[in-house]
């Protein structure tokens, strides 16, 4: 017999149920009957009523026709020893917390989907840089799995050439500051490395300390490519325009390697000529590799990589292959260049951009002129750069349009149109800048800005 | 009177006017060399030249003008253009050699023994043309 003896208030109340029709009832009856199975409450009672024991907490979800769905928590507790006679049966309706409680988790659950679909990686750290979750992009790039990384530092999964970067960041960030956009590659599982641009932010308590790190990668991979096809379309065009030159400075040294071993041939007997005909081959042939290797080095698919460079050295290098072409045109150049300029950015785009700017210079003066290179300190973040011919000049209304992809008033063949839009997105990439100021007949040009450091904008 | 054995190398490429000087002297001719063609115009101005070999390219010239000027100041110079930058089949080239502005061209690189058969026409060719056969 299991009979209410003594009910509460609050059960009188969550139960809908008055004294009289409670105490003194079958639990059976005053419990609807189906809760009471799906409690086991039988079974229960008489295993606490046995052992003495009180049950453990459980938990029930009750599903009444038409009604909604409820939820208990309830715990039997012995009065006395086994066999007991008396139990307390403490039962409370937790539907309300039951229902915040799956809310909350299946907001945790939708945030946790969010941050594993993302297309970036996310990654939570702790203030050491040791990893605490890694989603599914980190995965994808890396090839390393979250159970495979977790507790690594970050800083072990860096290249070696990017560790420095990413010990300074890791510093920075367990210091309370955030680092935007800053190149760190990661070592992946394949051998090779994946180029990915960081935004990382420190995590505080409500105190204000850091207590963790959250770090989002993007792939740079796709960019990169698209980038270097770019660079490799621009490039094609500038040596396009450049192959006569190129041509004229070989054949030089081979006409002089040529007919030096001719006139060896010639005079045979003559020790003087013979030495003086080896010693012109010798040079001439150095001459014609070196005008090779500049070639080979301009045309050859290269790195894009970032870091601190002197611009004065990419400057002269990319004057160094430029300047026959402009000796061609009978132009001057003059140069007023800082002896030592650090910038941030990469030599190769660099130098593309310079090329271009260059080789349009030196179209804009077709019956010569005056070249000018020019660098200076513009303030403390940035070095400023001028390109100045004395040639035909832009119309002002062309200005605006210098920068589009294919505009171009080269005849067909001669020019892409591509040089500068590429020379834009180049130095946009840079966080610099670029402006065209030009004068029909007295000249153009060109000023580019660029930053010293690799620091936020 | 035009000696029918001067010449003069108007090239800014040092190792090149070695080359041909040296292999025309042995020929028997005087050879004169200069790097630029403002002081090709002095020179050609106070001597007479049977031939000029003249670059196409030059720090303060273009090669082309340069024999046109000698075509206007000493018509009986056979005038010849020597470039690294030219072919001959190139229009400039067929347009100069139908104007007679130049009466040969070299490539560059070259053979010795073909320029030295190039000089010998050219300076016959003008020798001719100068005393009207």
């Amino acid at each position: 017999m299991l009979r209410v003896l003594l009910a509460n208030r609050n059960f009188l109340v969550q139960m809908r149920r008055s004294a009289p029709d409670t105490v003194g009832h079958q639990i059976q009856v005053v419990l609807p009957a189906a809760l009471v199975e799906v409690m086991q409450l039988e079974t229960k009672i008489r295993r606490v009523s046995r052992t003495g024991e009180a049950s453990e907490a459980d938990r029930v979800t009750y599903r009444a026709p038409g009604v909604p769905n409820r939820v208990y928590y309830y715990r039997l507790v012995p009065l006395g020893e086994p066999p007991v006679q008396r139990i307390i049966l403490l039962i409370d309706d937790i539907t309300e917390r039951a229902r915040l409680e799956d809310g909350v988790r299946q907001a945790e659950r939708h945030l946790a989907n969010l941050v594993q679909c993302a297309d970036d990686a996310v990654v939570a750290l702790d203030p050491e840089g040791h990893i605490i979750t890694w989603n599914r992009a980190a995965e994808r790039f890396s090839g390393l799995l979250q159970r495979e990384v977790r507790g690594c530092s970050l800083l072990s999964l860096t290249t070696d050439e990017h560790w420095p970067v990413m010990a300074e960041t890791l510093k920075r960030l367990a210091q309370g500051r955030s680092v935007r956009n800053v190149e760190m590659n990661l070592q992946t599982v394949f051998g090779s490395e994946v180029s990915i641009a960081w935004n990382c932010s420190p995590l505080r308590d409500p105190d204000g300390t850091v207590v963790g790190i959250v770090a989002v990668g993007r792939d740079l991979t796709d960019r990169r490519q698209m980038e270097a096809r770019l660079i490799q379309t621009a490039k094609a065009a500038a040596l396009g325009v450049m192959a006569g030159g190129i041509a004229h400075e070989l054949r030089n040294p081979l006409s002089i390697i040529s007919a030096s071993a001719q006139l060896m041939t010639a005079y045979p007997e003559d020790g003087d000529l013979r030495s003086e005909a080896l010693y012109r081959i010798h040079a001439a042939t150095q001459r014609s590799a070196l005008i090779v290797e500049n070639l080979v080095r301009f045309a050859s698919p290269r790195d894009v990589e970032f870091r601190a460079l002197d611009i004065t050295q990419v400057l002269d290098t990319t004057l160094e292959m430029l300047m026959h072409q402009a000796s061609l045109s009978h132009i001057e150049v003059a140069k007023s260049l800082m002896d030592h300029a650090v910038v941030y950015g990469s030599a190769s785009l660099l130098q593309s951009v310079f090329t271009n700017v260059i080789l349009n210079a030196i179209g804009a003066m077709p019956d010569g002129g005056t070249l000018l290179l020019a660098s200076r300190e513009f303030d403390e973040e940035q070095i400023e750069v001028t390109i100045t011919d004395t040639g035909v000049g832009i119309p002002a209304d062309r200005i605006p349009s210098l920068f589009d992809p294919f505009y171009t008033t080269k005849p067909v063949g001669e020019g892409t149109g591509l040089g500068l839009a590429l020379s834009y997105r180049i130095i946009e990439r840079h966080r610099g800048t670029i402006e065209i100021r030009s004068e029909p007949r007295v000249g153009t040009e060109v000023v580019i800005h660029l930053r010293r450091r690799n620091e936020d904008a | 009177v035009v000696e029918r054995n001067r010449i003069l190398i108007v090239d800014d490429e040092e190792g090149i006017c070695w080359a041909l000087q040296r292999s025309l002297q042995t020929a028997g001719f005087h050879v004169t060399v200069t790097d630029r063609g403002a002081k090709a115009q002095t020179l050609a101005t106070s001597q007479d030249y049977a031939a000029a070999l003249v670059d196409a390219k030059l720090p303060d010239f273009d090669g082309l003008e340069l024999v046109s000027w000698l075509q206007m100041h000493s018509p009986a110079t056979g005038r010849i253009l020597i470039s690294g930058y030219y072919y001959d089949d190139d229009q400039a080239i067929k347009d100069a050699i139908a104007e007679g502005s130049i009466v040969g061209f070299i490539a560059k690189p070259f053979d010795l023994r073909d320029t030295l058969t190039i000089v010998t026409a050219a300076i016959d060719h003008s020798w001719a043309s100068a005393h009207g056969k």
